[in-house]
């Protein structure tokens, strides 16, 4: 069972090693986790997708409320969240089978970034 | 400002420990002292206030039950709030049983005190919580030495569960009833409402149980660490400070000594930190100068910090230190005396000093005892000599302690004295 939960923090160093501590202590396995600055420069958010089993699960949002430097523990529902994953693909190919890559990509909306002679 | 920040979370919520670290070129900076701003932490908050749904919760789940059990932790001493345990014990005669932390709560000499619950509980306490239909935990975590199998504790009874930390709810087994709250708010609010008629048939089904399971031990002329531990309790009445170091004396300790009034039993309990007993007794000591202060230490547990006989005896602090000498880590020998075919490994502690000589060097009288017989006039000349003494009390070597029920086992699962 996976669960999405996007945490709000007090901006200062320090705080990530915080939360992935109490993660490791716990072995609570980290599916992904991406960090960044919120309009207010004092609060990152920290969006975390993690999995284990309804206790587990239920435990993990607990504990991150316990540490001070966790402002907010927001347990993000699939049903009332809109979510997206970026995917960033490096792709070799050589100039042969080029057309036919950019050609496939644009059949999924797929959007070609750079194209570079060396990898 | 992060000195009072820290301050503040350790001493409020859930009290507990907390790392400053000053590193050198702030420690020899020049500062001007600060106003005095409110501290501010969004995120701590210092713990919710229990819902009047959760308390009428309770009260109705006392209304049902037939045979209620107290279990009581470290939280309620944390919140102050032995008054309002026995308080609510007067109103609705629901016997007590409690963590190692718990001790003190309630007088233990009473007659609806069950003593420690768990792993080296006594048997009318695991006997009571097993055949119990509601526990109402107050301020406990259900650690693993207390509970055993999950799956297997109280297999009967519905559950309250009441601390300040939302965590502990439901962490180690479904609450049927959580309160989060402070416990001295919580009861003071309960002892208001409450009203239920003592459950007679269940406290005369605990009386008998308590009288045909008594705490034993082999009484038979050999120097036995229980009987040190009942005769120190009955001398300062179960009212002297007793810390502990950790190991089979810290369980003779929990289970022989009547504690009448909390704080007054001192121990690392869950941390399990061997050299804590001593140190203890030398702050007890300078916290409560009145009360008489005693040191229960292992042979093994008090060379750890054996060099603080220095700072006892620089300050002249009345600590009395009962070495309880079994040449061995006594615990894990008796571990793997049960568990491990009696294949001791460096647990036997094949040199000791003479731990009265070593007092001496330190300018500190000291007692040694081989004799039951001589066990109350050494108390009695330890707790009357002003200053520090060290008593060293040889005790019956491979003596172990019972009741044990055996990890991952059920409350009922208590090893005989046979199999030891």
């Amino acid at each position: 069972m996976q669960k999405i939960i996007s945490i709000l923090v007090r901006n200062h160093p320090g705080v990530l090693s915080h939360v992935a501590g109490l993660f490791t202590r716990r072995a609570y396995n980290i599916e992904s986790i991406a960090a960044g600055e919120t309009e207010n420069p004092e609060v990152t958010r920290i969006t975390i997708v993690v999995s284990g089993d309804e206790f587990i699960l239920d435990q993990v949002t607990k504990q991150l409320e316990k540490l001070v430097d966790v402002i907010q523990v927001q347990d993000l529902k699939y049903s009332e969240s809109v979510t997206r994953e970026l995917v960033l693909l490096t792709i070799f190919v050589s100039v042969k089978q080029r057309q036919k890559v950019i050609a496939t990509a644009n059949t999924f909306d797929a959007v070609v970034l750079d194209i570079s002679e060396k990898p | 400002m992060t000195i009072r920040e820290a301050f503040y979370i350790a001493r409020t919520g859930r009290p507990g420990p907390v790392l400053i670290d000053i590193p050198k070129d702030v420690q020899n900076a020049w500062i001007s002292p600060q106003s005095l701003e409110p501290v501010d932490l969004p995120g701590y908050s210092t713990g919710r206030k229990a819902t009047a749904e959760q308390i009428d919760a309770v009260l109705d789940a006392l209304r049902h039950a037939r045979r209620p059990v107290i279990y009581a932790g470290g939280g309620v001493t944390c919140s102050g709030a032995s008054k309002q345990v026995r308080a609510f014990i007067k109103k609705t005669r629901i016997p007590i049983t409690t963590s190692l932390m718990g001790k003190g709560i309630y007088p233990e000499n009473e007659e609806l005190s069950l003593g420690m619950l768990g792993m080296h509980g006594t048997k009318y306490a695991n006997y009571a919580v097993h055949e119990s239909d509601l526990i109402i935990s107050m301020g406990v975590r259900f650690d693993d030495r207390v509970v055993g199998n999950v799956q297997r504790f109280a297999p009967l009874a519905k559950i309250i569960h009441i601390d300040i930390d939302p965590a502990e709810i439901g962490k180690r087994l479904s609450v049927d009833i959580p309160v989060v709250g402070d416990l001295k708010a919580v009861l003071t609010k309960l002892n208001s409402k409450v009203n239920i008629p003592a459950r007679q048939e269940w406290l005369d089904q605990i009386a008998d149980i308590k009288s045909k399971n008594p705490l034993t031990y082999k009484d038979d002329g050999r120097l036995m660490p229980q009987f040190i531990v009942r005769a120190l309790s009955r001398i300062t009445r179960g009212r002297a400070i007793i810390t502990t170091d950790v190991g089979q004396h810290q369980m003779w300790a929990a289970l022989y000594y009547q504690c009448i009034e909390p704080r007054r039993f001192i121990t690392s309990g869950g941390s399990g930190t061997m050299g804590y007993g001593f140190p203890a007794a030398i702050g007890a000591t300078v916290g409560c100068p009145k009360l008489p202060v005693v040191a229960i230490c292992g042979d093994g547990s008090f060379q750890m910090c054996i060099q603080e006989l220095a700072t006892a005896r620089m300050y002249h602090l009345p600590v009395k230190i009962f070495i309880f000498n079994n040449g061995y880590l006594g615990m894990v020998r008796q571990w793997q005396q049960m568990f491990y075919n009696r294949r001791y490994s460096h647990t036997t502690l094949e040199f000791n000093p003479d731990f009265c000589q070593v007092a001496k060097g330190y300018d500190i009288p000291a007692i040694r005892v081989t004799e039951p017989e001589e066990v109350e006039g050494a108390i009695n000349q330890a707790l009357k000599t002003e200053g520090p003494v060290l008593v060293d009390f040889h005790i019956e070597r491979e003596e172990n302690v019972m009741p044990m029920i055996p990890p991952g086992g059920g409350q009922t699962d208590f090893i005989s004295e046979g199999e030891a």
